[in-house]
């Protein structure tokens, strides 16, 4: 009883949160909005038995993640997007009926797929720290391995545009690249 | 602590994933380079000498995996195949890496980048590369593809000053960001569906009646509509002009090749192995992204006169040929992959080509500019026309043979539409591959200048000339190799 | 009701409503230590009547004093964000005490009841999660102020707490290693043994660098001298929260406290045995003293470790001067983030060396 009500609340807040996030007009409300969204999905996920997932989409996400976008919208000081006239025109009306038909879509698509088939509850010890520290360094080990090389790669490529960046704007002269 | 849980790692299945690892490795060796050394040349030096072994490397453990009885095997906690199918696309992409190392090379430094940098990055692509043929679940398909296009994304747009390459840069990032999306909504419904991102398992469960689930459908659709983003397949195209020719040569090279290979090696293994039974409940959607394919590259290239352009765009017909061979059996199967090898061989020699052309700091762009090549430099206009010849189908060369198998799988499996509409769109595909060699043989007003190319690039440049006719000659041997890596697919 | 429920409620009022009642303490020590480092007395004179209680009275008096000032906002602030700022401050740092535990489980009515609110078995995890959401705060802070100084205050701090929470989070790994758990009461209970029966096996003991490097990271994640720069006064008048005044100005200080309380509970548990009493496990403990004597001698432990870390803050904040920018930079991102890294390697390479010795792997 208690856990749906949960449930329902966080859902509702969440899906709310997201509409706000596409919809409101000043950058650090969305991203705000989308921390509120993100939270409440780690809210979701504990009440899936998978509280260290939750407690790291928090860390994660709303902790790291989020905390950088608000850093760089704050660093290049957005103002409201510049889109207050013209805001009721046809073409967002459009892409809103879009996102609504998409919506719709997806319904129908779990409701007919899954309506009525319940996948049952989780093992115990599912979300287990034990339990995600085995499947990581077995059943996907190979997933974990690639994504660390995936973040290398990252790394690299942002450490290569950080030092090509003043370089390049001399580069423009010629023979600037240091 | 608890008792320790051991590694899923059985004896062979480093060997399994050697290429992987000599590419990483080589990826080290680079960043280590950089860092070792300060002057330029011994920075160079290394990078090639490193680069080259990398290849080698992983051209070597690619030949030394057991094969065994010719069947997939699943290694790694079930996560990667070994089987012939990789070792044919290992080989291809070491061959690859070896090829943009040498050829590239020019075209890297006239982009202003630093080869060790360019490389450095490259080689983690080139790991993807070899992680998508093997992908055996869907996270890996993911991971690989991300793997692949992550450093792209930088090389793409790091070095340009041109407002050309910064948009390339920046369609390339964000289209491709979006296809990643959708490739992974694709996988969420999927998985939603099912309960499961193994191929096998999906495989069973989606031949068992996965048909009455419409999440399955509609993740196998955008599954596919992802890849053939990457793939670059209409209606998913429209980022490729745009950022073949603003992105610098060496890169684009990079794209037209390894990555469209990789795509589609991927989508062989998806479409074509464990998943076989779910290629028919896309198969409309696969017919009209063939079909579109083909119309709209081939006569979106006729209309271009800038020649990367014109690559791109006959780049997204290939895509569509190549995806025609999986609406067949297995011989479609083997055909696609066939014409796989004979489009990179094919690509990466004329991009190969097309690096060397040039003045100073500028390239050559347009058509014309290539007017006059072959009375100042005839050899290297003769291999560019060979690389020319195969790409439109023409024999003697491997485009023809794998134009042959693919319209041929095609029209045995009932496809006589679409394999009509190939041959029709083939023959635009001729006229504008001629006006390219028109252009260097039969005009001489221009005089196009061509950069030194090293006795390497002589040499590297005449294999690929050798093999794309060899395949074109004599396409038996090649032809048995990925028919029995085709049956290990499934 | 069974007894778990009524335990967690009571525990889930009484440990914030401690942790808030250690603010004034902590103020008082704040000042008055001050004052004892500078050869001053510091304030005494807040009286009732001839009471001063030492200058205790001072921290009620501030109290009163911001709950009934005018709960001013700046016109172009953010109407919003600008007051919820200081309580995304607070909130995390009380809730991340929820883990932390007080003494070793009591034994109630047939039930084993755990000394926190929540005992988790990812407990660190949790404290770490929670407490990185306090860094939005002090961002927003700063940027719903719509001050100039307040927003470099703001991204003065982000910066440096997204920098030193890396530092924060792998210094502990080590330990983390070592312990093999992630569940604070188990890292506290393995604490309990000893090296040749006379050293209590503190964590100190095993992870020296780890300890090093995350005291260190710690006075930088609670934004303390000498990384004190988001309000560094000297620059940035009073930085992310230049334009709060009363009620919420105290929160940003309760939260400030609170973060140092928590972080010295973390430092003891991860490293100074938690609740352990040297040299008695809780059995011989509550085999000579009964339970409820050795619950009360396992918390004053675990308080009077903590206390002693609040002051090493105070201590250090009082002598040290203070870090410019690009040297606070400099230290965390090239001096303890690749220490870190170092410390987890080695860590792992003696691990797997022992563990070989022992025939276990």
């Amino acid at each position: 009883m208690l856990t749906t009500a949960i449930f329902y609340v966080l859902s509702f807040v969440c899906i709310l949160a997201a509409l706000m996030t596409v919809t409101l007009s000043n950058p650090v409300s969305c991203a705000l909005s989308l921390i509120l969204c993100l939270a409440c999905l780690a809210g979701l996920y504990a009440q899936l038995a998978a509280g260290y997932v939750a407690v790291l989409q928090i860390l994660i996400y709303a902790g790291a993640i989020m905390v950088l976008f608000l850093f760089v919208v704050m660093l290049l000081n957005l103002s409201d997007e510049e889109a207050a006239e013209g805001r009721y025109d046809v073409i967002r009306g459009l892409k809103g009926l879009i996102c609504f038909a998409f919506l719709v879509d997806l319904y129908v698509l779990v409701e007919v797929s899954l309506g009525g088939r319940i996948y049952g509850c989780p093992a115990p010890g599912l979300g287990s720290l034990e339990a995600i520290g085995e499947l990581l360094f077995t059943r996907y080990m190979v997933s974990f391995e690639v994504i660390s090389l995936l973040l290398t790669a990252a790394v690299v490529g942002v450490v290569l545009i950080t030092r090509k960046g003043p370089a390049s704007a001399l580069a423009a002269g010629r023979g600037g690249s240091s | 602590m608890g008792t320790p849980i051991p590694l899923p790692i059985m004896p062979g299945d480093l060997t399994a994933i050697g290429p992987l690892l000599a590419v990483v490795i080589a990826a080290a060796g680079f960043l280590a380079v950089d860092m070792a050394f300060t002057r330029e040349e011994l920075k160079n030096r290394w990078t090639f000498i490193i680069g080259i072994i990398g290849a080698a490397l992983a051209a070597v453990t690619a030949l030394m995996l057991d094969i065994g009885t010719g069947e997939s095997r699943l290694i790694l906690g079930e996560a990667l195949y070994a089987d012939l199918y990789t070792v044919f696309f290992d080989l291809l992409f070491a061959l690859l890496m070896g090829a943009s190392l040498v050829l590239s090379w020019t075209a890297v430094e006239r982009a202003r980048m630093k080869p060790v940098e360019f490389y450095s990055l490259a080689a983690f692509s080139f790991a993807g590369m070899f992680l998508t043929s093997r992908a055996a679940d869907l996270l890996s398909l993911f991971l690989a593809i991300e793997l692949l296009s992550m450093p792209l994304y930088v090389l793409a747009g790091f070095a340009t000053t041109s407002k050309t390459g910064r948009e390339a840069a920046l369609k390339y990032f964000v289209l491709g960001s979006v296809a990643s999306a959708i490739l992974l909504f694709g996988i969420a419904l999927m998985y939603g569906g099912t309960g499961s991102i193994d191929y096998v398992e999906l495989g069973a469960q989606v031949s068992s009646g996965g048909r009455d689930s419409p999440l399955v459908l509609a993740g196998l659709a955008l599954i596919l509509a992802g890849l053939a983003f990457k793939v670059g397949a209409v209606p998913f195209h429209m980022w490729t002009p745009d950022v073949y020719e603003g992105s610098p040569t060496a890169v684009t090279a990079l794209m037209a090749t390894g990555v469209k290979a990789a795509g589609l090696a991927a989508a062989i293994r998806f479409l074509a192995g464990p998943m076989a039974a779910a290629l028919s409940y896309v198969s409309v959607m696969l017919w009209w992204i063939v079909a579109l394919s083909m119309v709209v590259g081939n006569a979106g290239a006729m209309l271009q006169s800038n020649v990367k352009r014109l690559l791109a765009y006959s780049s997204i017909a290939h895509a569509g040929y190549i995806l025609m061979g999986l609406l067949g059996d297995s011989l479609g199967t083997a055909a696609a992959v066939y014409y796989t090898a004979v489009y990179v061989l094919s690509v990466a020699g004329a991009f190969g080509v097309v690096q060397y052309f040039g003045d100073g700091d500028r390239e050559l762009e347009t058509v014309d500019d290539f007017n006059g090549a072959a009375k100042r430099h005839p050899w290297i206009s003769l291999l560019f026309t060979i690389f020319l010849l195969s790409l439109a189908g023409i024999p003697p060369t491997g485009g023809f043979v794998a134009k042959f198998f693919v319209f041929g799988s095609a029209i045995q499996t009932g496809h006589i539409g679409l394999a009509l509409l190939g041959v029709l769109t083939s023959v635009i595909g001729i006229y504008y591959y001629l006006r390219l060699v028109i252009a260097m043989w039969m005009k001489d007003e221009g005089r196009p200048v061509l950069a030194e190319l090293s006795p390497t690039s002589w040499v590297v440049l005449g294999l690929l000339a050798a093999s794309v006719l060899a395949l074109g000659c004599m396409p038996g041997w090649l032809w048995l190799i990925v028919q029995s890596a085709v049956v290990s697919l499934v | 009701m069974n007894i778990e429920y009524i335990a967690g409620i009571i525990k889930a009022v009484t440990i914030p409503v401690m942790a808030l009642n250690s603010i004034p303490l902590l103020v008082w020590m704040e000042r008055r230590g001050s004052a004892f480092i500078q050869n001053r007395h510091g304030p005494n004179r807040a009286n009732i009547g001839p009471i001063t209680l030492f200058g205790l009275l001072h921290p009620f008096a501030d109290a009163i004093k911001c709950v009934f000032k005018e709960p001013f906002r700046p016109t172009k602030a953010h109407p919003i964000f600008y007051p919820l700022a200081p309580a995304l401050v607070v909130v995390p740092a009380l809730l991340t005490l929820a883990v932390v535990p007080l003494a070793d489980h009591i034994f109630l009515m047939g039930a084993e009841i755990p000394m926190s609110v929540a005992e988790l078995e990812y407990g660190i995890v949790y404290m770490f999660a929670v407490s990185s959401i306090s860094v939005l705060g002090i961002t927003l802070a700063g940027w719903a102020s719509n001050n100039k100084f307040s927003l470099m205050g703001g991204l003065r701090s982000t910066a440096q707490m997204i920098s030193y929470e890396l530092s924060l989070g792998l210094s502990i790994f080590g330990a983390l290693l070592v312990y093999g758990s992630l569940n604070p009461n188990e890292i506290a209970r393995l604490q309990g043994e000893t090296f040749f029966g006379v050293i209590p096996a503190w964590g100190v003991l095993m992870q020296p660098l780890g300890f090093l490097l995350f005291l260190i990271a710690a006075f930088a994640e609670a934004n303390r001298n000498p990384f004190d720069l988001p309000e560094g006064e000297s620059e940035l008048v009073a930085g992310y929260h230049t334009e709060y005044g009363g009620m919420k100005f105290s929160m940003f200080m309760m939260g400030e406290y609170v973060a140092m309380v928590t972080l010295s509970a973390l430092t003891v548990t991860l490293f100074f045995g938690g609740w352990q009493v040297p040299w008695v496990t809780t059995e011989a403990l509550q085999a000579t003293v009964g339970q409820p004597l050795r619950v009360l001698c396992q918390f004053l432990a675990f308080a009077g470790k903590t206390l002693f870390f609040c002051w090493l803050f105070i201590w250090v904040r009082w002598t040290l001067p203070r870090f410019r920018y690009d040297q606070l930079m400099r230290l965390g991102w090239k001096v303890i983030l690749p220490l870190s890294i170092v410390n987890v390697f080695v860590t792992a390479l003696v691990l797997l060396g022992l563990g070989w010795m022992k025939g276990t792997l």
